[in-house]
């Protein structure tokens, strides 16, 4: 879909404004703006992490540690599961006159799997809460909008109520230095 | 088949197992695994539920230069796979020494003759009866043979010298020649002189409290050291200790075992027996007994140190009339056997410990001419026609003789002979020789004992024997050897139904009951006794000045013949641990002055004759003296021994065969890469720790009997928690093994048989010179104390069986664990072959196959290969496993028969050992003998320090038993300082 | 960044003292070099940056050929190897391992470095790490790439390599878990895996970088599928964020595991010159020591042909020098202590390896230049002005490199040749194929990561950017900040 231009026709819900700054300064200023107008629905963009928007956007702590922590749990209890059930239980042997279920012998590996199977699921993890592979996007419609992986800073709005709301935010974020605002979807 | 071989074994012998996959193309003799036609009767001791599968035993005998060793032979589905002592036969005593242990193999070997060959023509064997046959040959010879000449080995068949006689009956003229390259006269010459009869005499071992060997190594070589080697080795344990005195050139297993050992010149030992002689004869115990004997006064060149072990002796002898042997080496001049005849009369032995039989060797009386005198007359141009029966004469013939320039000259020769070797090129026939185990024939014992030569096998490649060529020339014509030997026996046995009885108790038995030659003890004449004094006196001692070279037997291929038998080729010498090669070996000390080390190519020269070969520094070899093994330098057909090592005989003069003096050594500045199985040979002060704590003197049986085992305590006879008894009842058992390390000799007969046993593959030179040779048990030596007279330590070495094994839990897989019957398992089919298990055994007893060493083996040879073992494929890693497929078949059995306990296990090693030095059972048997020496007191483990707690304990061998008088050579400390090596 | 609340993440959060973990404001008097040289605006950077990647040079093209035919040498070595046995090399008994051991601990000690730097000093919040980490982090995975071949090559049945691995065989056997050969396979493939997974995740920003600055719709198609659609919102850098440090947190105690359990490959058995209590710790060191030393042997290059001065600084040698120092200083204290317990003991079979063997024994050659390179070659590093002299480093490099070579081989080969009983002593000399396979090795290496240079930001370049920007607003007066902004 096109129709990524200031002059659009009326949009719908499901549409996004999309603004794109210079510094990250200016865009944190716009932010403040837009929150002092009880904007909700903000995301922005930058080419690196600023973990100091996390609390304007209202972005809460991640979860994601727990999955993490789950999956460390489930590694040790597999790698030493399968350690006791090979040489303890289903085919012990007299090996070097050491007793069957040697603890100590079991410890490397059991740690080993809990490292592995803890860091697949921060890895995958990840995908699946950010949704990703995800190859398009609509912003990525947005003329020159590839700079926001390089040196441009966007926020965008969702949900605007009305043509109204959409032309005071507009206003709102060219007052605060946007250098282009761009309605995407409808 | 295509002849790849043929191109493909103009490639070098470097790589064994290249050659042996060459031979290949014999695919075809893979089904020649035939039932002799004739029927053969199994030994009577085999098990009586006897089902085919189970190898069936038969009983025979392999000559070695004449004289016949008992054996059992195993046999599977028609295979001969395995060669044991025959425990009724007087020279085995169940015992069997390499070369009979490695035989079996020689019988497969791909590289013997397989066709007769008439010139350059293929032909038949009836083609070469009617061309010898009298009718053909008494055109050529002459009506009384005048023109027929025989050589052939000494031999001691009844069956031969029965056809020999038959064959001078119709050639009165002909003259026959016996020779073999390490055969002498000496000892019956000098009976001749002593006692005035042609005699050999015999010896009783358990009885005698002393022992001085003059250069005889009567544990390990000779017609009789089987026998020997377990009398001495019984003498050993009694109580009191026996004491053995060894003087000899250059060490051999019985100098190593020694208590009071002298390394003397060749030249020396005549007036060492000289001086020994007069100091007995001047002893007052002595003179009390058999009155004054005038002898002259031996020459005084001897060095101190042998004047010194000479008195120690001769005291010790005074001192033990009638339990003493005094014995000299075979090949000793006759001078030197008179006096020890004198001696041992002279000490009451004679008739106590040694007594007198005649030789069992053939004789032609007037029709015999020496080698020399055979060799003249080829040049003579009288000979026409020339038979020799095996002997392989071209070879081993000393140099100056020109042996093959001059039997090429002969018009006419045949020569028997399993390979187309040096001699069947300078003849113009070639018929092939059967290997003993494809022959019916007969051979007697030293001691003149009588067996019969029963096949297990058809012969492979259309192989006859002397006896069969022999009777071709009588006129018999061609009759096979068994009717020849059959007939022969009747005329001995009589009527039929007794002939045949006697001959199947024969067959079955392996002897020919109350065979054995009648004992005599003649009186010693003094005054011949004073002559060959008086000769030994003019002989020239031992000087500084002059080196000498003495010939040796090859502990591997012996004289040459067992040159294409990879087992012996790759069978590591007792002493030097040399492999694949000869080398002239030599005295450190004398080796520092003339600035020569191991590996330094040498060129030796003899009078007019030279040889390069590689020098190696051998520690306890007498100072001057450099020895060389015969057997090697081989031109013939033998593909695996072609190229390896240097030709001895060329060195060798006829009238000095044996030992030379006048020998020149000079370096080339060449390097030749000797492979030596072992290359370190210090114990590096860790004596306490491998080789136990030494007791003073060998315990009386009383001592030993059930001595508290502090250990026992310590140890738990298993590594199991008390858990479930074991279902399969395995575990019942507790399998374990005792090395005595005071009565091994360190001969390696248990190395081939466990080789053979366990199809253990051979890695060639290559192999052993990169230290990957696949022994499953080899046997360390040790040199302790001063270079010049040290002592020796040797050390069968083979898997432990740890009941805390370090290589069961290195291994990633499982593949090696423990039985619940306590051995070390290897489970080749599930080695991945990270030999990690190899880096954690103390013992370094695992080998690993580098490459596939089996899939290129000759389909003749894979007829050798035990079918009760696995054979090992590429990469996996393998060990000794206490010959695990008896101790498995010994279990049916005991099930099947429901007995309550398992049988008697023997394990190859211990059934070949002549002294009994291995003892395996069940430690849960409370009467086993393995129980009781178990904790004898001189027990310990190796490296038991390390907790692997091994199921193999050694024996400690004792310090040198010290002698009555006083201070004496030899009596070396023992090796290493304290310290109870079990502490863990 | 904030911290998340994931253990891991808090756990660091509380080694560090709590608080923000954004980088201190540090008062330039005690640095002599700044973390970051002048640069560009992000634009300019990001271009600068990602350059190499879009720029043919022929230079390339011989680089590829002459590391591609060492690893043609690898595969010949392989090949030979597979077809004949491992007889093909000059291994024997009692030296049942050599030379490929050696090579493979080696190279898995190399790639120790990689990990440290990445996930240690992020941990640690040094933001000197950020420009050269993921030069470190590929170095680690190459490393790791030939690490796990040689445990297979020198199998003697290499086909069955998979019996080490736990699965339900139809003959129902398993593993042996008492040995560490298994501890092996679990701790090589978890810690390539987590390897790569942190280096993807850490690259993923800068492939969206480069599919954006892409020239070309192919490239733009191959670096955006790589980069997953990465946009860079906010409420994807939050849960980033969080995976990475955790990754960094979980990589961490990795790196100590992992040459922990090699080193237990000899600890365990029980042979002189393995069986020491002190190999965990003396095989880690000695690891993250090789490895750094590694790092400078292909970072001070780059850094010249890429002239990356401004953003691989002086104040990165000197750290990295630093590094060298106390490693180098601690497999000292490490040597020492191997000898002294020997002695200790009163083990002789120990005394006898440790004391006479190494020192005066048939391979004390390379023992002595082991020693004398490992030793003395970090004490350079004392001098300020050494530390960040680029020549000098680059030299230290490629000795230590060599030398920790050297060390494994004396460790494997120095031991096995001369253990309890004498009559089994033997030597062991490599073939061509050992040295094929060392070499090729190398070859593959080198291959891989002229790879990595041609086609991945091997600088992180949103990091640099990140940094550039948090630096320049440490500068403002903490007024202006826009951090503190509301």
């Amino acid at each position: 879909m096109s129709g990524a231009s200031a002059s659009a026709p009326a949009t719908g819900r499901g549409a996004r404004l999309f603004a794109e700054f210079e510094s990250a300064e200016a865009m944190r200023a716009a932010l403040d703006a837009l929150r002092d107008e009880r904007y909700h629905d903000l995301d922005t963009y930058a080419p690196f992490d600023i973990p100091e928007l996390d609390e304007p956007l209202g972005l809460g702590r991640s979860w994601l540690g727990w999955l993490v922590f789950a999956g460390g749990l489930a590694g040790l209890v597999l790698s030493y599961g399968i350690q006791w059930w090979a040489d303890v239980y289903s085919y012990p042997l007299a090996i070097g006159g050491r007793p069957r279920h040697a603890v100590p012998a079991f410890v490397p590996a059991t740690f080993e799997g809990t490292v592995l199977v803890a860091a697949l699921a921060a890895f995958f993890g990840l995908l699946v809460v950010l949704r990703l592979p995800r190859l398009w996007a609509p912003e990525d419609e947005i003329e020159d909008f590839e700079r926001a992986t390089i040196d441009r800073f966007w926020i965008s709005i969702g949900t605007l109520a009305s043509d109204l709301d959409r032309a005071h935010a507009e206003q709102l974020l060219r007052r605060s230095g946007a250098r282009r605002v761009v309605t995407v979807g409808r | 088949m295509t002849p790849p071989d043929l191109v493909r074994l103009t490639t070098s012998r470097r790589d064994f197992v290249k050659l042996l996959g060459a031979s290949v193309a014999l695919a075809g003799l893979g089904a020649c695994v035939r039932e002799p036609d004739r029927k053969i009767l199994p030994y009577v001791d085999t098990p009586p539920d006897v089902v085919p599968g189970v190898p069936l035993h038969y009983a025979t005998v392999m000559t070695l230069d004449g004289y016949a060793t008992g054996l059992l032979v195993e046999s599977h589905t028609g295979r001969p796979t395995k060669v044991e002592g025959n425990p009724d036969h007087p020279a085995s005593l169940g015992a069997a020494g390499v070369y009979e242990q490695a035989s079996v193999l020689q019988l497969y070997d791909p590289h013997r003759a397989r066709a007769v060959r008439a010139g350059r023509r293929r032909a038949t064997w009836s083609a070469a009866a009617s061309a010898f046959a009298p009718a053909a040959l008494a055109r050529r010879v002459g009506a009384r043979g005048a023109g027929l000449r025989l050589l052939l080995p000494p031999t001691s068949s009844p069956l031969v010298a029965s056809l020999l006689e038959r064959v001078l009956v119709r050639w009165p003229d002909a003259r026959v020649a016996f020779y073999a390259p390490l055969a002498s006269d000496g000892a019956v010459a000098g009976t001749r002189t002593a006692l005035g009869a042609p005699l050999v005499p015999q010896y009783d071992f358990r009885a005698a409290d002393v022992v001085v060997s003059l250069d005889a190594d009567f544990l390990s070589s000779g017609p009789f050291h089987l026998r020997w080697a377990s009398h001495h080795g019984v003498r050993r344990r009694a109580t009191p200790p026996c004491r053995l005195y060894v003087a000899e050139p250059v060490p051999t297993p019985t100098g190593t075992l020694a208590d009071h050992r002298l390394p003397i010149a060749p030249a020396g030992i005549a007036s060492l027996a000289a001086t020994l002689l007069h100091a007995v004869a001047a002893d007052p115990r002595v003179t009390g007994r058999v009155g004054a004997v005038p002898l002259p006064a031996p020459s005084g060149t001897l060095p101190a140190d042998a004047r010194a072990w000479a008195s120690a002796a001769a005291a010790d002898l005074a001192a033990s009339p009638g339990r003493s042997i005094v014995l000299a080496g075979e090949r000793q001049p006759a001078e030197v056997h008179a006096v020890v005849h004198a001696l041992n009369a002279m000490l009451a032995n004679a008739g106590a410990t040694v007594w007198y039989t005649p030789p069992a060797l053939v004789d032609a009386g007037s029709h015999a001419i020496g080698l020399d005198a055979l060799a003249t007359e080829l040049d003579g141009r009288t000979v026409d026609t020339l038979v020799v029966l095996e002997g392989n004469p071209c070879y081993g013939a000393p140099a100056d003789l020109d042996l093959p320039r001059r039997m090429r000259a002969v018009p006419n020769s045949l020569y028997l002979g399993a390979y187309a070797d040096e001699t069947a090129r300078v003849t113009t026939w070639h018929v092939p020789a059967a290997h003993y185990l494809e022959s019916w024939g007969d051979a007697r014992a030293y001691d003149g004992t009588t067996s019969l030569v029963q096949p297990l096998i058809a012969p492979l490649h259309d192989g006859r024997t002397p006896a069969e060529v022999l009777a071709v020339l009588a006129g018999a014509g061609e009759r096979s050897a068994h009717d020849l030997l059959f007939d022969a026996w009747r005329e001995r046995h009589g009527a039929p139904p007794e002939a045949e009885a006697a001959w199947s108790d024969a067959l079955r038995r392996g002897i020919v009951a109350g065979s054995a030659l009648p004992r005599a003890t003649p009186p010693p004449r003094w005054d011949a006794v004073a002559r060959a004094q008086r000769g030994i006196a003019d002989r020239a001692g031992p000087s500084r000045d002059t080196t000498e070279i003495v010939f040796l037997p090859s502990r591997g291929v012996y004289d040459g013949r067992f040159a294409d038998n990879a087992w012996l080729q790759e069978l590591p010498d007792p002493i030097t641990k040399l492999t694949w090669d000869n080398a002239a070996t030599m005295a450190p000390a004398h080796a520092a002055r003339l600035g020569i080390v191991t590996g330094d190519v040498v060129a030796l020269r003899l009078g007019p004759r030279t040889l390069d070969v590689p020098a190696l520094l051998v520690p306890g070899q007498a100072d001057g003296v450099v020895s060389l093994a015969i057997g090697y330098g081989r031109r013939g057909a033998e593909a695996v021994a072609r190229g390896v090592g240097a030709n001895a005989n060329l060195l060798r003069a006829s009238d000095a065969p044996h030992a030379a003096t006048g020998l020149v050594i000079a370096r080339t500045g060449r390097r030749h890469a000797l492979a030596l199985t072992q290359t370190h040979w210090s114990i590096e002060g860790r004596g306490p720790s491998v080789l136990g704590e030494p007791p003073a003197s060998r315990p009386a049986a009383s001592e030993r009997a059930g001595a508290p085992e502090p250990q026992r305590k310590r140890r738990p006879l298993t590594l199991y928690e008390p858990g479930p008894p074991p279902k399969d009842g395995f575990g019942e058992d507790q399998w374990a093994m005792v090395i005595d390390l005071d009565a091994c000799t360190g001969c390696s007969a248990c190395v081939v048989a466990c080789q053979a046993e366990n199809n253990v593959p051979v890695v060639g030179k290559e192999g052993v010179l990169d230290s990957r040779e696949m022994h499953w048990l080899r046997i360390d030596r040790y040199v302790d104390g001063p270079l010049d007279a040290p002592r020796f330590e040797t050390q069968p070495m083979l898997c432990q069986h740890c009941e805390k094994a370090p290589c069961e839990y290195v291994c990633p897989v499982g593949a090696t664990v423990h039985s619940d019957d306590g051995l070390n398992e290897m489970i080749y089919n599930r080695c991945v072959g990270t030999r990690f298990c190899s880096n954690n055994c103390p013992y370094k007893v695992r080998r690993f196959n580098w490459f596939d060493y089996n899939a290129e083996v000759a389909e003749t040879v894979r007829m050798a290969k035990n079918p009760q073992v696995t054979v090992r494929g590429r990469g996996v890693m393998e060990k000794c496993t206490f010959c695990v497929q008896r101790v498995r078949q010994a279990q049916r059995t005991a099930w099947l028969a429901g007995e309550p306990r398992t049988g008697p296990v023997v394990t190859a090693c211990q059934q070949t050992c002549p002294t009994h030095a291995i003892v395996f059972g069940s430690l849960t048997d409370p009467e086993s003998e393995v129980r009781r020496l178990f904790d004898d007191p001189r027990g310990f483990s190796a490296l038991g320090e390390l907790g692997t707690v091994p199921r193999v304990r050694y024996l400690a061998r004792a310090r040198s038993a010290p002698a009555p008088s006083a201070d004496s050579p030899g009596a070396g400390a023992a090796g290493g300082g304290g310290g109870d090596d079990d502490d863990v | 960044m904030t911290t998340s609340d994931a253990p891991v993440a808090r756990l660091a959060r509380r080694a560090l003292g709590g608080g923000e973990r954004r980088f201190p404001p540090e008062p330039a008097s005690l640095e002599p070099h700044p973390v970051m040289g002048e640069l560009p605006d992000d634009g300019a950077l990001t271009t600068r940056l990602l350059a190499p990647i879009w720029t043919p040079a022929s230079a390339w093209k011989w680089l590829f050929l002459a590391s591609g035919a060492l690893s043609a040498l690898f595969v010949v070595a392989m090949g030979v190897t597979f077809a004949r046995g491992i007889g093909a090399w000059g291994n024997n008994i009692p030296v049942a391992w050599a030379y490929a051991i050696t090579d493979f601990v080696w190279w898995i000690g190399i790639g120790h470095a990689g990990t440290f730097i990445s996930a240690f000093l992020l941990l640690l919040n040094q933001r000197w790490r950020a420009s050269i980490n993921r030069l470190a982090e590929a170095m680690t995975l190459f490393a790791l790439v030939n690490a796990s071949l040689f445990p297979l090559l020198h199998l003697g049945r290499p086909w069955f390599f998979y019996w080490l691995i736990p699965y339900p065989a139809t003959m129902g056997v398993w593993p042996n878990f008492k040995s560490s050969l298994p501890w092996d396979v679990a701790a090589i493939s978890t810690y390539f895996t987590v390897s790569l997974l942190f280096w993807y995740l850490g690259l993923v920003p800068d492939l969206a970088a480069a599919r954006d600055r892409a020239p070309g719709t192919t490239r733009r198609r191959i670096y955006g599928v790589f980069a997953l659609g990465w946009r860079g919102r906010a409420s994807e850098w939050r849960h980033y964020r969080v995976a990475y440090t955790l990754l960094a947190g979980l990589a961490t105690p990795l790196v100590i595991s992992v040459h922990s359990i090699v080193s237990l490959d000899f600890a365990i058995a029980q042979l002189p010159g393995w069986h020491s209590t002190i190999f965990p710790p003396y095989f880690v060191v000695g690891a993250i020591y090789s490895g750094f030393a590694m790092v400078l042997m292909l970072m001070l290059p780059v850094r010249r042909i890429f002239g990356l001065e401004q953003v691989i600084t002086p104040r990165h040698l000197d750290r990295i020098a630093k590094l060298l120092l106390v490693t180098g200083s601690m497999l000292a204290y490490s040597y020492l202590c191997e000898a002294f317990g020997a002695w200790y003991g009163g083990d002789q079979f120990e005394r006898y390896t440790m004391l006479i063997a190494r020192p005066l024994g048939p391979y004390a050659p390379v023992f002595w230049v082991m020693t004398a390179v490992n030793v003395l070659t970090p004490q350079l590093f004392w001098s300020a002005r050494l530390r960040t002299n680029p020549l000098v480093l680059f030299v230290a490099g490629v000795l230590i490199w060599a030398a920790m070579w050297m060390e494994r081989f004396v460790i494997i080969v120095g031991s096995l040749n001369r253990d309890f009983l004498p009559s089994s002593w033997h030597l062991y000399a490599p073939t061509w194929v050992d040295w094929s396979l060392l070499a090729g090795s190398i070859g593959l290496f080198c291959l891989l990561f002229f790879a990595f240079l041609r086609w991945v930001p091997f600088v992180p370049v949103s990091e640099v950017k990140r940094l550039r920007h948090e630096m320049a607003r440490d500068a403002l007066p903490p007024a202006r900040r826009a951090g503190d902004a509301a």
